[in-house]
């Protein structure tokens, strides 16, 4: 089932225990590099393949993004290995909300005999593309009639003017503050100083540096606005009756949830402006597992802006609606804070704030890592995880526990 | 038929939004809103949300609003809007109904003394940019003034 961003939660059968990830994997990641992008997306793959023990002739199912450019296809991905024999492809895998969801679909494949062995993958040249000015993450929203005849003309435009808006608002309605979205800033600058493939690894950012640099789009700083990257991830589901077959610990997909906003790509109409709609998504998920946000040991959300992340956290159900400033102060999202010492381990790889934009791919591939207890910045005895993905125009909720 | 400006001004001719325009060359404050139940379609569906009704028509507006948000923008990340930087863009409410949200500029304001839910209204003014007379007027808005009208 391809998910449509459609107003409200999506309903979703139970695909408790079905599903497991037993590879992932990852290219480089980097600012502009001239890389291209099937190189990265097959480096990614490769990666993800060796991690699980498998071989190329062993995939039968390949997931990736229909609405990107440039992602993998069937017919380049058996024109790069050689192979000729049959692979079931879906465009409903990828990055964004649809890293979440990609369990379900694949879900369908296995139980259905048409696949059983998925790679869902992403990668993207963002960085490399918005150097030469040939496109990056404002080409829908240019491209879109109304924002172009409409908000374009007055200078709303890309999405960190949408977004210093949205965390103005949220300003105005619970007395949010600077200070706030920068303990997400700093929180994820400092996990990716602790992660070797980040690409933010060796730049350190402390909270009084954050409070130093101008607001560009006051209330935002440049560090409340993700990195642009080049890159690639990619991860193998299988299921999970057979996921002791691999070379690692398997990790058990627990629950999946999605829900879309109600306009769509016209962020500046949505009725619940100051929120997002994980808060849709994230129940039915919760739900499918058994499990509440107090379970949960590493939380791993897209965070294409600190607000956002905040957000997040609150729509999420980690504390209540508004009050997720407050939370974020001090260390509390820490990897070596832990939930027993009250804290929420929170994008452990530095997300897209500061790990890679990889579009919330490589935030399942870090929660894999950390349920396996093979991660750079290790969540002491990590049990169950997170991972709430976003586009704007929906949320995806993927819960999912140690194997 | 279009009128095709480059970025960032709006196609004159692109029939969902060129109504908007239109008024504003005649310092008109317009949005489409159904003839049935009176719900505003903006943004444009062609079709009323609430009840479907077909029957959608331009009207005049008081041109005022409460702000509902801003951001003041420094540096602005394309180009082309580099000429008006910095600037405050912003959303209103409109006073007709709570529901209908216009994105717009702030101008004429303090940009320290603003809050959500201040009363704004209407001033009609050239876009500015690229160049600093496009020969398109706006609808932009400012803080309402004591006495309601910009005397200055």
């Amino acid at each position: 089932m391809a998910f449509v961003a459609e107003s409200g939660p999506a309903r979703i059968g139970s695909i408790k225990g079905k599903v497991a990830i037993v590879g992932v994997g990852e290219s480089e990641h980097s600012a502009a590099s001239g890389r291209k992008l099937d190189a990265m997306i097959f480096a990614a793959i490769d990666a993800a393949l060796a991690d699980a023990g498998l071989s190329p002739a062993e995939v039968d199912g390949l997931m990736f993004s229909g609405q990107s450019h440039g992602q993998m296809t069937v017919a380049r991905f058996r024109a790069h290995y050689g192979l000729s024999h049959e692979i079931w492809e879906s465009g409903a895998g990828g990055a964004f909300s649809f890293a979440a969801t990609a369990p379900y679909a694949a879900h369908e494949a296995i139980a259905s005999g048409k696949a059983s062995v998925i790679i869902n993958v992403h990668g993207t040249d963002w960085a490399s593309q918005n150097s030469a000015d040939a496109g990056g993450p404002a080409t829908a929203h240019l491209g879109e009639a109304i924002k172009a005849n409409a908000e374009v003309p007055f200078g709303f435009i890309p999405q960190p003017v949408y977004f210093a808006h949205v965390a103005r608002r949220h300003f105005e309605l619970y007395g949010t503050c600077p200070e706030q979205l920068g303990a997400i800033a700093v929180a994820s600058r400092r996990h990716a100083n602790g992660h070797p493939g980040a690409v933010m690894r060796n730049k350190t950012l402390t909270l009084e540096q954050y409070l130093a640099r101008d607001p560009f789009i006051d209330p935002l700083r440049m560090e409340d606005c993700c990195l642009i990257s080049d890159g690639a991830c990619a991860f193998v589901m299988t299921a999970a009756d057979r996921a002791r077959d691999f070379r690692k610990a398997p990790v058990i997909v627990e629950g999946v949830g999605y829900a879309g906003a109600s306009e769509g790509i016209h962020f500046a109409m949505e009725p619940e402006f100051a929120s997002t709609p994980h808060r849709m998504s994230a129940p039915g998920a919760f739900a499918m597992a058994g499990l509440s946000p107090a379970d949960v040991d590493v939380l791993a959300v897209y965070d294409p802006f600190t607000i956002v992340a905040l957000m997040a956290i609150e729509d999420l159900g980690f504390c209540p609606k508004g009050e997720a400033g407050a939370f974020v102060e001090g260390d509390r999202l820490a990897y070596d804070r832990g939930r027993a010492k009250g804290g929420l381990p929170f994008n452990t790889h530095g997300g897209m704030l500061s790990h890679s934009y990889l579009l919330g791919i490589n935030h399942v591939v870090e929660l894999v890592r950390q349920l396996r207890g093979e991660a750079a910045n290790q969540v002491e005895d990590a049990q169950v995880a997170v991972y709430g993905g976003f586009s704007g125009v929906d949320a995806g909720t993927l819960v999912m526990r140690r194997g | 038929m279009t009128d095709s400006k480059p970025f960032p001004l709006p196609d004159l001719g692109h029939g969902p939004t060129a109504p908007l325009w239109a008024a504003a060359a005649r310092n008109e404050f317009a949005l489409p809103r159904c003839e049935t139940c009176g719900t505003f379609d903006w943004y444009p569906k062609g079709h009323c949300r609430k009840c479907n009704g077909e029957k959608i028509e331009w009207v005049p507006l008081s041109g005022r609003g409460t702000l509902f948000s801003w951001a003041v923008v420094k540096r602005a990340l394309h180009k082309p809007l580099a000429p008006i930087a910095p600037y405050v863009s912003a959303i209103v409410v409109i006073d007709e109904d709570r529901l209908t949200r216009f994105v717009t500029r702030l101008i004429a304001c303090d940009p320290q003394a603003l809050h959500a839910g201040m009363p704004v209204e209407v001033r009609f003014a050239d876009l500015g940019y690229p160049a600093l007379e496009t020969g398109i007027v706006a609808p932009l808005f400012a803080p309402t003034t004591t006495n309601g009208r910009d005397e200055g």
